[in-house]
């Protein structure tokens, strides 16, 4: 099994699982193949590491499952179970039928390759993973969801960052894992301030801010 | 010769096999719950009271009450040794088409012969269980195309063969998924439903057959043993497709064993778990149908 297998199958159960969390309604459900799919990723990072001898990928890959797989979806479930928030039914489109259309969408992409100039195709996973993440984040009416949707965008940039032969400085890896955490808990914080402001994080019902 | 062994093998694992594997998922059940459950025999004994058993029928029943329940039989049995479930080669040919559409046609057997009594929670579940397969049979005739396509032949020897190539390990886990969700469905367990509630209002499988008693229901509970080990071995040869190539002896062992952990998971999942709303369960069948989709993209990105 060549390096480059490894490394797609990796990043097709990554996709799999982002596409998952778009029929998902149950909030800690979602959470948590997040956190499935940070660690599948921080396992390809440090896979990459070992075969590389880069030594660095493979801390990065430590940081990225003890952070994004454990920390924030942790700190995230807490603030769910705060909030009392368990489901989220989406705005106007129903979760499964958004998930077959992302199936679809997918296929085309994938199938058709309309970039192929601008894309090489081993970078395809990554930009599929960062448009259903914004798919989710389009579509959700919690805010929580949200910020669910925003961290799997930021799952697609990482695929795509370790997926190119020289990657980034540690420095710039672990910045951006630290943003990432701290936006996590930014974003949490306001979710409680949302809350207890509106009584409710759906987002829909924001709009009653219009004057 | 060897067709001959295998059809014996499979004759005598067909005999036995599927009451025992209920009576592991009822007594494992049965532990779980901290009560000491029935014998791992029971089934065989419920089996025997039934045929001794004398028959009620409904006056407004015609033939087709009495015929269903052999005819479905027959059909699973047909499909039993079709498909290599105990990880032996079949000792019959038989591609997917043939395998899924003769499940199909016992099941609308046993679904027509609810309808004949006229009684309205046989209807009930009738249409329920048509309404359930119509959404399961597509992912699993999707998933096991992808398979076929994959291995560039339908019959169920080639398909579920070991094959190399690229991405034959997110193929085997996307459709044993699949797979193992369509199992559910079709043999109306958890989450889709509870396969022990005594409410008519809630029930699929059981609904249909409450006219049914004596040697008819004797039958039925032992088609729906064997189609419970059918599915659930299908499903553990799919993930056997990861094990690649091994002996034939290992494999059947490998394949007896995952059986059983099926038997085992099925009574976890029906302890932790809740039932499905019925409004949610075609939620959960989108995710096999998607997942077998998936698969399908696979094979056709990779040609």
């Amino acid at each position: 099994m060549g390096e480059f297998h490894l490394f797609e199958s990796g990043s097709a159960v990554t996709v799999i699982i982002g596409l998952w969390m778009i029929g998902i309604t149950r909030v800690p459900t979602s959470l948590t193949l997040y956190g499935t799919q940070s660690a599948v990723l921080g396992l390809m990072a440090m896979y990459l590491g070992v075969l590389r001898a880069e030594p660095l990928l493979v801390i990065v890959g430590v940081a990225v499952i003890a952070l994004k797989g454990i920390a924030a979806p942790a700190y995230l479930l807490f603030v769910a179970h705060r909030l009392d928030c368990r489901r989220d039914d989406g705005v106007s489109i129903a979760p499964p039928l958004q998930f077959f259309g992302a199936l679809g969408a997918l296929a085309l992409i994938l199938l058709l390759h309309p970039l192929r100039a601008a894309l090489p195709e081993s970078s395809l996973p990554s930009i599929g993973m960062l448009l259903l993440g914004m798919i989710v984040m389009i579509t959700r009416r919690l805010a929580i969801s949200q910020i669910v949707g925003f961290l799997v965008l930021e799952n697609g940039i990482f695929l795509y960052t370790i997926g190119q032969p020289h990657t980034m400085p540690i420095v710039v890896e672990i910045g951006v894992l630290m943003d990432v955490l701290a936006g996590v808990m930014l974003a949490g914080l306001l979710a409680f301030r949302i809350s207890r402001e509106f009584e409710s994080i759906d987002v829909t019902e924001l709009k009653e801010l219009r004057g | 010769m060897t067709v001959l062994l295998l059809l014996i093998a499979y004759l005598a694992h067909i005999a036995f096999l599927p009451l025992l594997f209920i009576g592991l998922v009822r007594w494992v059940k049965a532990r779980l719950q901290g009560r000491r459950g029935p014998s791992l025999l029971q089934p065989f004994w419920d089996i025997a009271k039934l045929l001794r058993k004398g028959e009620t029928i409904s006056e407004t029943a015609t033939s087709t009450f009495r015929l269903a329940p052999l005819a479905s039989l027959a059909a699973i049995l047909a499909v039993a040794l079709m498909v290599p479930w105990l990880g032996l080669p079949s000792p019959i040919a038989g591609d997917l088409i043939l395998a899924i559409y003769l499940l199909a046609a016992g099941k609308f057997c046993t679904s027509l012969a609810a309808l004949d009594t006229g009684s309205a929670f046989g209807a009930i579940g009738a249409s329920r269980e048509a309404a359930i397969s119509v959404q399961a049979e597509p992912a699993l005739l999707l998933g096991l195309a992808a398979l076929a396509s994959h291995a560039r032949d339908s019959r169920f020897s080639a398909l579920l063969a070991p094959g190399g190539g690229e991405h034959t390990i997110i193929l085997a886990l996307l459709v044993g998924a699949a797979a193992w969700l369509c199992a559910m469905a079709e043999l109306s367990r958890m989450p889709i439903d509870d396969p022990t509630t005594h409410l008519e209002l809630t029930m699929v499988h059981e609904a249909m057959v409450l006219e049914n008693s004596g040697r008819s229901l004797a039958l039925i509970e032992y088609a729906v043993a064997l189609k419970t080990v059918l599915l659930l071995g299908l499903v553990s040869q799919i993930l056997l497709i990861l094990a690649g190539n091994q002996t034939l002896a290992f494999h059947y062992v490998l394949s007896i064993v995952l059986l059983a952990a099926s038997a085992v998971a099925l009574a976890i999942a029906e302890t932790v778990m809740v039932k499905l709303s019925w409004r949610r369960v075609p939620n959960m069948l989108s995710y096999a149908i998607g997942a077998s989709a998936l698969a399908c993209l696979l094979v056709a990105m990779r040609g």
